[in-house]
């Protein structure tokens, strides 16, 4: 019993200084700023001096002649899956030319890093492991959806002109790894195939430059980060920033403080297929420059803004080009199943606001989900269904619009990051 | 009464933090039975709805803030939670987690990445959130007290 108690007695103290059991994950990410986060070994990047001040708005931001258009559709997708936005991403075995192009990989503001099913890589293809403790590091990445166990590797990340060098990716049901451990494989149905994932992989570009951030570096958070031991046994430990799966955006030597998604709009029956652009920086280009878009600064940790609509205010919102519809509770629209499906498309209105006192008011659409189904279009600008909490702010919004998300802590001519610009 | 949670072949720095915060943040499961006083690492109970439930928060492991909900006679009903981290599920599904992976391997699901809704007879669990803002809510549908409807559980 003594034992136990200096045991407990130690847990208390760890507690204690890290003032949050589990250390709270994503906060404070100006110590993680640009200069190499991610990209062991490879080129420096960042000469954006972002972390230095959160105030400052003129320090100039780089700029860039690197090709940064990166193209971007929607059409179809495994399951019949509508509003799938996705690219082809080149990984290569770091510092070489032997790259693979993925296709089909989806384009989602609302995580970080780029995941790929081992399964589409071509055959003998490898990318070297990444060491954890006595064994090589894995994740379980956590989705709404479900949840995603696969190897950490290193691998260059090329798209358009530019080059994210060396940097942990996400290799989804490695066949080198043991299954998930029960933690990971509870928190929620398996997406370890293209017929669960809907695509080949997710390419993160939200608004951290790596998935987890601090919480994960300073304590061996459950449902993160592994060590699997070639005993195959896999634990739960902690994972520096520079070794969590990066935002290949953040990586990149220049045009590396956001991204802007530019697609077209869609009519109200929708459109087979969507095609548009993703476009690497924020005011780094001509290309990329805010012009008028209104600045809406998220929470630094969590990435949310605040939606207002119908009279309700919506605490959790966020704009994810991952999630195929608006996703929010409203007794306004009847239902069919999960999503809206009022007899003709009504017309709404939302203001949304970010933490620095900017809001804008945005009118939307809601479309009935079901003749919207009953079609064989792939793009919907007005698939709303219904949510427990939040309002997502899905692909639906995207279309018709430039929307700019910059990453926490870097400098744009619009202010330091986390935001989104629109 | 705390219920320790121990994984063998964890390092003993991460033993340590998994036991100090499994000890401070006990909770029990749904259908379990919720205490009336406070216990470490969780607030005293409240009632909600004019008594028609009663709720405590806790945070886990992982940093994610939990509030558990019970009928009145002390019954756990439901919990939603918000944080960094998914919340251990299984561990909240106490006996209704088979049911959940059933539906779970079941479900012909949307398609959306960031929200999922598992709805069984005897548990509904709707998840979500981006990555880093996880929040979502697991609750017993036939145990909702007379008048209270799912969207009371906050």
């Amino acid at each position: 019993m003594k034992s136990a108690l200096r045991f407990y007695a130690l847990a208390l103290v760890v507690c204690a200084a890290l003032a949050a059991c589990g250390g709270g994950g994503g906060s404070n990410n100006s110590s993680s700023t640009p200069s190499g986060t991610g990209s062991s070994g490879g080129t420096p990047s960042s000469p954006s001096t972002a972390g230095t001040s959160n105030s400052n708005q003129n320090t100039s931001v780089p700029q860039s002649n690197v090709a940064n258009v990166q193209p971007v559709t929607v059409g179809v997708s495994p399951g019949m899956t509508r509003n799938m936005l996705t690219t082809s991403v080149t990984i290569c075995q770091a510092g070489t030319s032997n790259c693979a192009t993925i296709d089909d990989i989806q384009v989602d503001t609302g995580s970080n890093g780029l995941r790929i099913l081992a399964s589409a890589l071509p055959a003998g293809f490898s990318l070297p492991a990444m060491a954890s403790g006595g064994g090589v590091a894995s994740e379980c990445a956590v989705f709404g959806s479900g949840y995603a166990w696969g190897s950490v590797r290193t691998a260059d990340v090329r798209m358009a002109g530019q080059l994210a060098a060396a940097i942990p990716v996400h290799l989804i049901a490695d066949p080198a790894l043991p299954a998930a451990p029960t933690d990971c494989a509870n928190a929620g149905p398996a997406m370890l195939t293209v017929a669960s994932l809907h695509s080949n992989g997710i390419l993160g570009v939200g608004l951290f430059p790596v998935d987890c951030g601090s919480g994960c570096a300073n304590a061996a958070l459950p449902r993160w980060y592994y060590s699997c031991t070639s005993g195959g046994t896999c634990t739960a430990s902690t994972q520096t920033v520079e070794q969590q799966v990066t935002n290949p955006v953040s990586s990149f030597p220049l045009d590396n403080n956001g991204v802007v998604i530019d697609l077209p709009a869609v009519a109200d029956a929708g459109a087979a297929s969507v095609s548009g652009s993703l476009i690497f920086g924020i005011g780094t280009q001509a290309n990329n420059t805010l012009g008028g878009a209104s600045v809406i600064k998220a929470n630094s940790v969590t990435g949310y803004v605040t939606t207002t609509a119908g009279g309700q205010t919506y605490t959790l919102s966020y704009l994810d080009s991952g999630s195929n519809g608006f996703f929010f509770h409203s007794s306004q629209f009847p239902l069919c199943g999960i999503w809206y499906c009022p007899s003709s498309t009504q017309a709404a209105s939302a203001s949304i606001a970010g933490s620095n006192g900017v809001s804008s008011t945005v009118a939307f659409d809601v479309g009935n989900a079901s003749t919207l189904f009953a079609s064989s279009n792939n793009a919907f600008g007005n698939l709303a269904g219904t949510s427990s909490q939040g309002f997502a702010w899905g692909l639906p919004f995207f279309y018709g619009r430039r929307i700019y998300t910059a990453i926490a802590s870097r400098n744009t001519a619009g202010g330091v990051g986390p935001y989104y610009a629109f | 009464m705390f219920k320790a949670r121990f994984y063998p072949s964890a390092s003993a720095a991460a033993l340590a933090l998994i036991a100090c915060c499994a000890s401070t943040g006990a909770y029990a499961e749904l259908g379990g039975v919720m205490p009336d006083q406070a216990t470490s690492g969780a607030s005293a109970p409240h009632t909600v709805l004019n008594g028609a439930l009663r709720v405590r928060t806790m945070t886990d492991a992982g940093n994610t803030t939990l509030n558990e909900y019970a009928t009145s006679t002390g019954q756990i009903i439901a919990y939603t939670w918000q944080g960094p981290t998914m919340p251990d599920l299984h561990a909240l599904l106490g006996k209704y987690a088979g049911s959940y992976q059933a539906g779970a391997a079941a479900a012909s699901t949307t398609g959306n990445l960031h929200a999922s809704r598992i709805a069984r007879p005897d548990v509904i669990v709707e998840s979500g959130g981006p990555m880093r803002g996880y929040v979502g809510r697991a609750w017993l549908p036939a145990a909702l007290p007379a008048g209270v409807t799912a969207d009371d559980l906050q």
